[in-house]
């Protein structure tokens, strides 16, 4: 049951880690890579301005690159990015103006790994609006001026290398990271959980020896009330010494019997479930009645289980027992399923809030609205146990007001 | 009639031994194995109580030893019950788990003794059961409780008892041990019932 919980756990504080970091990375990446974008086209702008030659501060027909006109302060760093004096000196760009007519110009051209007539060709392919990013790592802009259509693109390349290298360091990282916290809380979710399970053993065998060591003492109580009664009558104290005696053994009796239906070498056969189901709700009929219950039911016929008997038994008695002793108004019993694949569903209108009930599964344990009713917090302990030992799953839940109970055999 | 208790608890020798002898049982006490087979060897008795964990000597050596000697026996275990244990040669002729009630054990002596005197035989299905031997079909031992289904069934009542399918179990395989195809079943609606298999 805690090796459950255990892995639940691991599984879902790896999602909670890989999400994180699939977030963090995300927004770093994408800001990287939109604050490129921005570098770019604020060049791509500079160059439109400049009527498709670069010039940072204003055209120059001669050259396209007018003289440095600020040298850095010393010690301090310039204008960075496209801003800087440099970026004349780095910029690989060429601009193509298409005229009205269909014909194309090349007016700038500072690129070497574009061929002259290749880059007319592209720019005339260019067809999308404003700016864009063109072949992977070029970044084009589209712009009218005095009547013609101008294309620029610039080699971003060299300037996107350092954020391509940092996704691809992300990507990796992120998976890194994610096995790793895996692995780590593997390891971990081991010590973690192992008080839990220590708890949860100690409480087992806590009951198991409780339930052991009762047993002679209740008896020899027993017998020697019986002995006192015999010799000097019964008094008052007596026959409330031999009911608390009788409800003690009984308490451990079906402690026992919590165990018994584990045991795979009890006999199992075939049990004929819908019938035994329906014969069972028949039988608490009039409990149902004398509460004023509205029972429904759905029973597939014919739904047979390869099991043991007298368990099944047990398990249609406790759930209509519970559904007498909890519902409001309603309980609903649903059995639906072939061979292989067995729903068998309690469920009763209630007043507690929504949520999982597995609780109720545990031994001892009673739910509020239980507090009234007669019970010892065993009959659906016994449930699960049965179920259990015929590889089946219990499940308890509160949903709008209803408390479902599934067992899928 | 004479009881030897053997329990290796003093508290409840002593609580028992009182409670048996008020109901006009002889009763001699026994703490361990060894000085429960001393008192087996120096007198009759007509039926003994033995606890399944008696130090010193296995409870089940001497079930044997009374068997043999056709002295009918009750066993005491705090483990439940299991098919396997009815499985044994050396069975005895009723369990009882602890904690027990007074009434329930002095009601077992009571069935206990009654069926060992009484002359009973009955059938179920093909085989014949012999009460006071404590028998099916002539060799296969069975407890009081196992003969107790068998008779219900045979009137065609539902039996009732503690540990129910531990003793179908130990029933049916007992069927198969004897080659019978018949086994006892579980009828949704009117619970378990003898089913005959016979071949057309």
């Amino acid at each position: 049951m805690n090796s459950k919980i255990r892995n639940r756990f691991v599984l879902w504080a790896t999602a909670a880690i890989l999400v994180f970091l699939t977030v963090i990375l995300s927004v770093i990446n994408g800001v990287n890579f939109t604050m490129a974008a921005d570098d770019a086209d604020r060049l791509t702008q500079r160059i439109a301005e400049g009527s498709g030659l670069f010039s940072p501060d204003g055209p120059d027909a001669q050259s396209g690159f007018p003289a440095q006109t600020a040298a850095p302060a010393n010690g301090r760093f310039g204008p960075m990015g496209p801003d800087s004096p440099e970026a004349r000196f780095s910029l690989r760009y060429f601009t193509v103006r298409l005229s009205p007519d269909g014909s194309a110009e090349l007016i700038a051209y500072n690129i070497a790994a574009v061929g002259e007539d290749d880059a007319v060709r592209w720019a005339q392919k260019i067809s999308g609006d404003d700016t864009g990013w063109t072949k992977g790592t070029y970044r084009y802009r589209v712009y009218e001026k005095n009547g013609s259509r101008f294309v620029t693109v610039i080699d971003q390349g060299r300037e996107l290398l350092p954020s391509y290298r940092i996704l691809l360091i992300s990507v990796i990282g992120g998976a890194a990271g994610t096995l790793i916290s895996f692995f780590l809380l593997l390891a971990l979710g081991k010590r973690l959980f192992r008080p839990l399970e220590e708890a949860d053993r100690k409480q087992k065998q806590f009951i198991r020896d409780a339930e052991s060591e009762f047993k002679i003492p209740l008896t020899v109580i027993s017998a020697n009330t019986e002995m006192i009664e015999r010799s000097a009558g019964q008094t008052p104290q007596t026959e409330s010494i031999n009911r608390q005696v009788r409800k003690m053994t009984a308490l451990v009796r079906k402690i026992s019997a919590l165990a018994i239906y584990e045991d795979p070498q009890d006999a199992r056969a075939s049990v004929a479930l819908s019938d035994l189901l329906t014969a069972q709700i028949d039988r608490e009929g009039e409990r149902f009645r004398a509460r004023n219950i509205a029972v429904s039911t759905e029973i597939a016929p014919g739904v047979t289980i390869n099991g043991n008997a007298e368990a099944m038994r047990e398990i249609c008695r406790q759930l209509t027992d519970n559904s007498v002793k909890f519902a409001k108004s309603k309980a609903k019993f649903t059995l639906t399923g072939d061979n292989d694949r067995i729903t068998l569903c309690a469920s009763n209108d209630t007043d507690l809030p929504d949520g999982s009930v597995d609780q109720v599964f545990d031994r001892f344990v009673r739910l509020k609205n239980a507090e009234a009713a007669e019970g010892d917090g065993l009959g659906l302990a016994f449930v699960k146990d049965a179920v259990k030992a015929h590889n089946g799953r219990t499940e308890a839940k509160v949903t709008g007001g209803e408390f479902i109970l599934k067992i899928r055999f | 009639m004479r009881i030897l208790f053997a329990a290796p608890d003093r508290d409840l020798l002593s609580g028992y031994r009182l409670l048996l002898e008020d109901c006009g049982h002889e009763t001699a006490t026994a703490f361990d194995g060894t000085g429960a087979v001393s008192k087996l060897a120096n007198g009759t008795f007509d039926l003994a109580i033995l606890d399944r964990d008696l130090p010193r000597v296995d409870a089940g050596r001497i079930v044997a030893m009374l068997n043999e000697q056709g002295v009918p026996v009750i066993l005491l275990t705090k483990a439940r019950l299991h098919a396997a244990q009815l499985l044994e040669p050396a069975l005895a002729n009723d369990y009882l788990t602890y904690p027990f009630l007074p009434a329930e054990l002095t009601a077992a002596i009571d069935e206990t003794a009654r069926k060992a005197g009484s002359g009973e035989m009955f059938t179920a299905g093909d085989l014949t059961v012999d009460v006071p031997g404590f028998t099916l079909g002539g060799s296969v031992r069975l407890t009081g409780a196992e003969i107790d289904i068998l008779a219900a069934l045979n009137r065609g009542e539902t039996p009732q008892t503690r540990h129910m399918s531990v003793y179908i179990a130990a029933l049916n395989n007992k069927f198969e041990r004897l080659n019978r195809s018949q086994r006892i079943g579980f009828l949704p609606n009117e619970g378990y019932r003898m089913v005959m298999n016979r071949e057309q």
